[in-house]
């Protein structure tokens, strides 16, 4: 996947960039920001040295230079880790790190997370790669009267949770009863998001060795063969994220 | 996984205090191409003096344009 970072920067500036961090991928100079305005990202309200600043933010593009993902924040000290939006393709379907496995009755869970470590105001994601058991489904977002497969986390003043994402589920015909339900069979992932919190606490939490943000929640289900229907079950899950200092 | 953490840095470069979102604005996140639509091309001088197209960026799996602030502050 090619990779390049684009800024109103001249190339010498760039270049200085480059060589005091190896940076070796193409640092782009827009130097009167005609492409940050043609990609329509222009920070109008930036004035002085700032004049001619975009909104910062990452652009996921496929080999067609199509956008397949993308991630502006509004607030500016929040952004996307690059392994969270990567994690967002199917390409970056791969395990994120850290993972673990849980198994029960009617499926395998193992979760992992984009990024081990980070610093306060990433967004990163908490992956839940979930696999039915072979004539196992479980109950999708939207089913009525059955228990929908839901992620609940312990609400913590770190972190801010995000939506969840889920993909599309698949409509499931159960002939003894003429119904349709809206259900996953095959193996299907669910990615939350949080963004860590930056507060004066949370500035200075990575200052402690080990500092960590630990983050907890349980995972509800209810999964049905094609006989018949199993008791809800819910799987604790947690995630761990070593905090880093914020830059500046 | 080294260019990831180098891109987490940039994408984490913080600003001086007073520019980020006004208040009225449209939402930043409704701005530029969205999901589906093309980028608009580009041709621009890198840190080593070449020139560089959007195309020449663009890998068989894609490319991920980052965008931002300053490397100077």
């Amino acid at each position: 996947m090619g990779l390049a970072a684009i800024s109103y920067d001249t190339p010498e500036t760039l270049k200085a960039f480059a060589e005091a961090r190896g940076i070796t991928f193409p640092l782009l100079s827009d130097r009167n920001s005609e492409t940050i305005r043609r990609y329509n990202i222009l920070n109008q309200g930036a004035t002085g040295r700032s004049r001619g600043i975009p909104h910062p933010g990452t652009f996921l593009v496929d080999a067609r230079g199509i956008v397949t993902a993308r991630s502006f924040e509004e607030r500016y000290q929040e952004r996307a880790s690059a392994a969270s939006l990567l994690s967002r393709l199917p390409e970056g379907a791969a395990a994120g790190s850290d993972s673990s496995r849980t198994e029960t009755h009617h499926l395998i869970l193992t979760t992992s997370i984009s990024d081990r470590r980070a610093p306060p105001g990433t967004r990163v994601s908490l992956l839940l790669d979930v696999v039915p058991k072979p004539k196992m489904h479980v109950y999708a977002p939207g089913q009525q009267d059955m228990i929908p497969i839901t992620l609940t986390l312990t609400a913590d003043a770190a972190f801010a949770a995000h939506e969840p994402r889920l993909p599309k589920p698949e409509k499931y015909f159960f002939a003894p009863l003429q119904e349709t339900y809206l259900v996953y069979s095959s193996p299907f992932r669910i990615a939350q998001d949080i963004t860590i919190a930056v507060t004066p606490e949370m500035r200075k939490r990575p200052a402690a060795p080990g500092a960590s943000l630990r983050v907890s929640g349980t995972l509800r289900y209810q999964a049905c063969d094609d006989k018949l229907c199993y008791m809800p079950q819910e799987l604790p899950v947690a995630w761990t994220i070593e905090l880093q200092p914020m830059e500046r | 996984m080294r260019c990831l953490a180098v891109v987490t840095v940039l994408l984490s470069l913080a600003t001086g205090a007073g520019i980020g979102s006004q208040a009225g604005a449209p939402a930043i996140t409704d701005s530029g191409p969205p999901i589906g639509e093309r980028v608009p091309d580009f041709s621009l001088i890198d840190q080593a003096g070449a020139t560089r197209t959007l195309a020449s960026i663009l890998g068989p799996n894609g490319a991920m344009l980052v965008f931002f602030r300053s490397a100077e502050w």
